[in-house]
């Protein structure tokens, strides 16, 4: 036993402590979060420099140029980008560094273009006025947009057979490449200046119909034991797929060490030597051991991080102490099946190469809870989520996700669950070790799957 | 007291490769056996049975008195063919990791792994990385490994493979030293020149079968190849000269003189009277019979057997 816990801690020590491990596991990922939080919002808010260049207008309909004109001007433009309500800060309660950005981000006018619009005359050719559209690129300047606006646009006397008045439309041609914000501002502005026209024109107040179509709505509020908050929507979703990615991030990150360090014990042949000291299935249970302890650091750190966002975010409530519990239980038994394989692969090989194609079913089960945890996430009480979480290997990663849900499965459904990842695991535990056993000294030609299931068998 | 190593019929296979056939060995305690045989004789198969890494398809095995090396891994050190080390872990770290694994205490680990290195010269890369070392140096960290937990049986497999002759010797009055102390040695090569330099008793193992095991003098002696070896004074002496002398069967030039085989009844003493009153030289021995002689002869005569055998069967 205690050798098994010497070659378990050589395993964590020689995988988690070390530069590689804590900068590539943590350290890059808390900047990267940290960079996300603070900058990501600034930086995505910075548009780069303004576009300038004309809009040409052909208005058939005689009505709504100068008013479009009017919208695309400057001043309109940047009246709209400018925060409607700056946010008073309190000095005596700053705000914390990702609300800072937030806020920063709120209030940093939008890249505002400069537009100059030219009306053009009624018979002006529309496909002369077009190949100047074909000059140059959109950041060169010149025409940018030619907007031709049919006749009955704004009035028509042309009704369908209820009497509903059928309008004319508009055609907008721009340049090449010219950025999607400033093509919608200008499609934007023609259609509420055509809008408004046609309001005006059957005798209504544009003002008026704006504010008996829009109807305001605060934001739903979840009332909680301490008071309440703005509803979490559609975390209700997201929560159930973060445990499961956690889990499964664990798992992966836990299996695939363990695969790298059997192989190359294997390759730097001190495998024999380490089996001079102990028994095959005594060096894989401490092998797995050691890398359980990397999984779960992970997971306890990850989790950490994602736990203590929501105590921020006033959130802690949304996760109950049980799902904490069954999360480490399917964990371990997840853990164990997909470390199992991994390492009979790792055993069965030569060199990572070879590991490729053993690989491939392994990998091909771990793709499953990928593709279905959103369906699992979305109906999480239907028949389709009820068996997934019942069928092994996968059941342990679709049985956290019902858990973690909206519907929380039943109690015994969670430990039949329970009781179906051990028997796989056992059973896998059982052949992985066969296999690891036999090819710890195999050397040569790789085997295939038709092998190890031969030297599953032998053993 | 009991033997270090009972073997009673001992078989193992791979598939249709049939690699230990019937072996039957026992070494007695602090004895230093060699294994000689080619590549691929069974002699690494038959290895690892012993350490219970493989287990035989069928037979008898006793280990220092117990009927698996698993229940005594402790008291057996053991240097395999195929070895390594951890290439990121640190030298000392390695050791003290490999005398934990053997049951040595934490109180004396350090201690002792640091004796092991100064012993064998490299108490100067303790802190240095195991990629960092030469292959001679790997080899002596991975005999120091195998030896650090004082085993009552060891068990060297290819020690030398890799090594100058410089470490060549201080690593075969290493061995010596142990064995002196009363440690049981098995050790086993393909160089058989390196079994005879060390070992009392030998076995050797031909396809899977034990074909010899006795002591080097009785082996020797038994082994006789009725040759000797002539030097004359004058190099211009040719065969006819020598065949002249009675009893000489054949002469046969070599880059030390000429090897003269005898005629079956006349002794090797009376050779060397007759050839010397013949013939003045300046070296006349008996040629012994070196265990790669030994080993091409029972070949040879396996293979005359075999395709004897094979006749008398066609012929029926």
């Amino acid at each position: 036993m205690n050798r098994m816990f010497l070659i378990a801690w050589r395993e964590f020590a020689s995988t988690a402590l070390t530069k590689g491990f804590i900068i590539g596991g943590f350290v890059v990922p808390a900047v990267i979060l940290v960079v996300m939080i603070t900058l990501l919002p600034i930086l995505l808010k910075d548009e780069g420099p303004a576009i300038t260049g004309e809009v040409s207008i052909i208005d058939n309909s005689g009505v709504v140029a100068e008013d479009i004109a009017r919208r695309l001007s400057i001043e309109v433009l940047t009246a709209e980008a400018m925060p409607i309500e700056v946010p008073e800060i309190d000095p005596e309660n700053p705000p914390k560094p990702e609300e800072t950005a937030a806020m920063l981000s709120s209030v940093m006018p939008s890249a505002v273009p400069e537009l100059t619009v030219n009306t053009l005359a009624l018979d002006t050719d529309v496909e002369e006025a077009k190949e100047l559209l074909r000059e140059g690129t959109a950041d060169d300047g010149g025409l940018l947009a030619l907007a031709v606006i049919d006749e009955n646009a704004v009035a028509t006397m042309d009704v369908d057979a209820n009497g509903v008045p059928k309008f004319g439309a508009f055609q907008l041609f721009v340049k090449p490449r010219l950025k999607d914000k400033v093509q919608s501002t200008i499609r934007r502005s023609i259609s509420d200046s055509i809008r408004e026209a046609r309001l005006e024109q059957a005798g209504l107040s544009p003002e008026m119909i704006n504010s008996l179509t829009r109807v305001n709505a605060g934001r739903t509020k979840e009332i909680t034991e301490e008071g309440e908050r703005d509803s979490i929507g559609g975390l209700n979703m997201l929560l159930p797929g973060g445990f499961m990615i956690l889990m499964m991030m664990a798992v992966m990150i836990g299996g695939q060490y363990l695969l790298t360090t059997t192989v190359e014990e294997k390759s730097s042949r001190v495998v024999e030597v380490l089996l001079s000291a102990v028994s095959p299935m005594q060096l894989m249970t401490g092998k797995i051991l050691g890398q359980l302890m990397v999984g779960l650091l992970i997971m306890i750190v990850y989790g950490g991080v994602g736990i203590t966002g929501l105590v921020f975010a006033a959130m802690a409530d949304i996760i109950d102490a049980m799902i904490i519990f069954w999360l480490f239980a399917f964990f371990l038994l997840a853990y164990i099946q997909i470390a199992s394989m991994m390492a009979a692969v790792g055993s069965a090989v030569n060199e990572m190469r070879e590991a490729q194609s053993l690989m491939t079913p392994v990998m091909a089960i771990m793709m499953i809870p990928y593709l279905l945890w959103m369906p699992v996430a979305m109906n999480p009480s239907g028949t389709f989520a009820v068996v997934c979480s019942f069928l092994p290997p996968v059941n342990s990663f679709m049985m956290i996700v019902r858990i973690a849900s909206t519907e929380p499965p039943a109690l015994w459904q969670i430990l039949v669950s329970l009781a179906i990842s051990v028997v796989s695991s056992y059973i896998i535990l059982r052949g992985a070790a066969k296999i690891f056993r036999v090819g710890l000294l195999m050397y040569g030609k790789p085997p295939n799957l038709k092998t190890l299931i031969k030297w599953i068998r032998m053993a | 007291m009991d033997d270090a190593i009972r073997i009673g019929d001992l078989h193992k296979s791979f598939g249709e490769k049939l690699a230990v056939r019937g072996m039957d060995l026992v070494v007695p305690r602090g004895s230093l056996h060699g294994f000689i045989g080619p590549n691929g004789a069974g002699k690494t198969t038959t290895i690892r049975m012993i350490m219970s890494i493989i287990f035989p398809d069928r037979g008898d095995l006793s280990v220092l008195g117990k009927p698996s090396a698993i229940q005594s891994k402790d008291q057996i050190g053991y240097l395999p063919e195929e070895r390594g080390l951890y290439k990121k872990m640190k030298v000392l770290a390695f050791i003290k990791y490999m005398a934990r694994l053997k049951g040595v205490s934490d109180s004396t680990v350090h201690k002792r792994a640091m004796t092991w290195l100064e012993r064998v010269g490299l108490a100067d890369i303790a802190q240095k990385k195991c990629e960092e070392l030469s292959k001679g140096m790997q080899q002596k960290i991975q005999f120091v490994a195998s030896v650090i937990h004082e085993p009552e049986l060891l068990i060297l497999d290819e020690p030398f493979s890799g090594l100058d002759p410089v470490n060549m010797r201080l690593l075969r009055d290493l061995i010596r030293e142990i064995n002196e102390s009363g440690t049981t040695i098995i050790f086993s090569t393909h160089v058989m020149t390196q079994a005879e330099q060390l070992c009392d008793n030998i076995v050797m193992i031909h396809n899977g079968v034990k074909v010899l095991d006795d002591p080097l003098d009785v082996i020797r002696s038994r082994f006789d190849p009725r040759s000797i070896l002539f030097e004359p004074v004058d190099g211009a002496v040719d065969s006819h000269r020598l065949l002249g002398v009675e009893g000489v069967a054949s002469a046969d030039k070599t880059d030390e003189g000429w090897e003269i085989r005898l005629d079956d009844g006349l002794s090797p003493a009376e050779a060397i009277a007759r050839l010397s009153g013949a013939i003045e030289a300046t070296r006349v021995e008996v040629k012994r019979p070196s265990l790669e002689d030994i080993f091409i002869q029972i070949v040879e005569d396996d293979i005359v057997a075999g395709e004897l055998a094979e006749s008398m069967g066609a012929a029926q």
